[in-house]
């Protein structure tokens, strides 16, 4: 399970970015174009769902840290979802959790952006 | 009691980061470690090697990256043996999340991982013509 892919759809405004696979030195460049995209866009709002990503290396954290002051700048977040175990550790290892915020599913993540 | 002794040499580009990952389960998985710290194990050695790839080769692929490990007396120990630029770690503190949040810069995060998810860590330079890091797991 070498690969990644990355697809998006999305609901009531919000962008539901979800993604597969493995997540590291290696893939992270395409991570960083689809926020490159969605900033080219005007979309802020982002929800990543995680259930189909097996690995994450702290390149791939690097990707979160980079672009997620850009869109709470501007109105948005990035909001995490739906975690395996080990991908969450990664997270919770570096302290994560303190500055970001973890759902367990896409749709109570989604639902966040709506109460505010 | 048994003991495990493998080795392997890799051009030094992130698409070799599979292979390592993949070798360095395999034994683990063979040393008799469970789940969790095989997962602990292979993401502290991917950290290594992309810091390797990054800075110490700063995305030479022609360079190489020679990995071994060895399970013996119920410790695994990984050798990753580069001929790059001497990258000292950072400090072993744990990174000040929100300060590189803020300048949007993520360095250290790897190194910091590295020292919480393996037993020992040791950096030596000692040899002007090639840089070692161990790391330590305990069964």
């Amino acid at each position: 399970m070498e690969g990644f892919n990355a697809k998006i759809r999305e609901a009531d405004g919000v962008v539901i970015l979800s993604l597969g696979g493995t997540l590291d030195a290696h893939t992270t460049g395409e991570l960083e174009k689809v926020f490159e995209e969605l900033i080219s866009q005007g979309k802020y709002k982002i929800v990543v769902d995680f259930a189909e990503l097996n690995y994450i290396s702290s390149a791939g954290l690097g990707v979160f840290m980079a672009y997620v002051e850009t869109m709470r700048e501007n109105g948005g977040d990035i909001k995490f979802a739906a975690l395996k175990e080990n991908v969450f550790n990664v997270f919770d290892l570096l302290g994560f959790p303190v500055l970001y915020e973890f759902f367990d599913s896409v749709e109570k993540a989604a639902d966040r952006f709506e109460e505010k | 009691m048994h003991s495990i002794k493998k080795n392997i040499k890799v051009k030094s580009l992130t698409e070799n980061l599979g292979k390592i990952r993949t070798f360095l389960s395999g034994v683990a998985d063979e040393a008799g470690f469970d789940k969790k710290k095989i997962e602990e194990i292979v993401l502290a050695a991917d950290e290594a090697c992309t810091n390797i790839i990054k800075h110490a080769y700063e995305f030479d692929p022609t360079k190489e990256i020679e990995i071994s490990a060895e399970f013996e007396n119920k410790e695994l120990t990984i050798t990753i043996k580069d001929t790059g630029k001497k990258f000292k770690p950072q400090s072993l503190e744990p990174p000040d999340l929100e300060a590189k949040l803020k300048k949007r810069k993520s360095g250290g995060l790897g190194v910091h991982l590295i020292k919480t998810l393996m037993d020992k860590v040791e950096y030596d330079f000692s040899n002007p013509d090639f840089n070692i890091l161990k790391l330590v797991k305990k069964l």
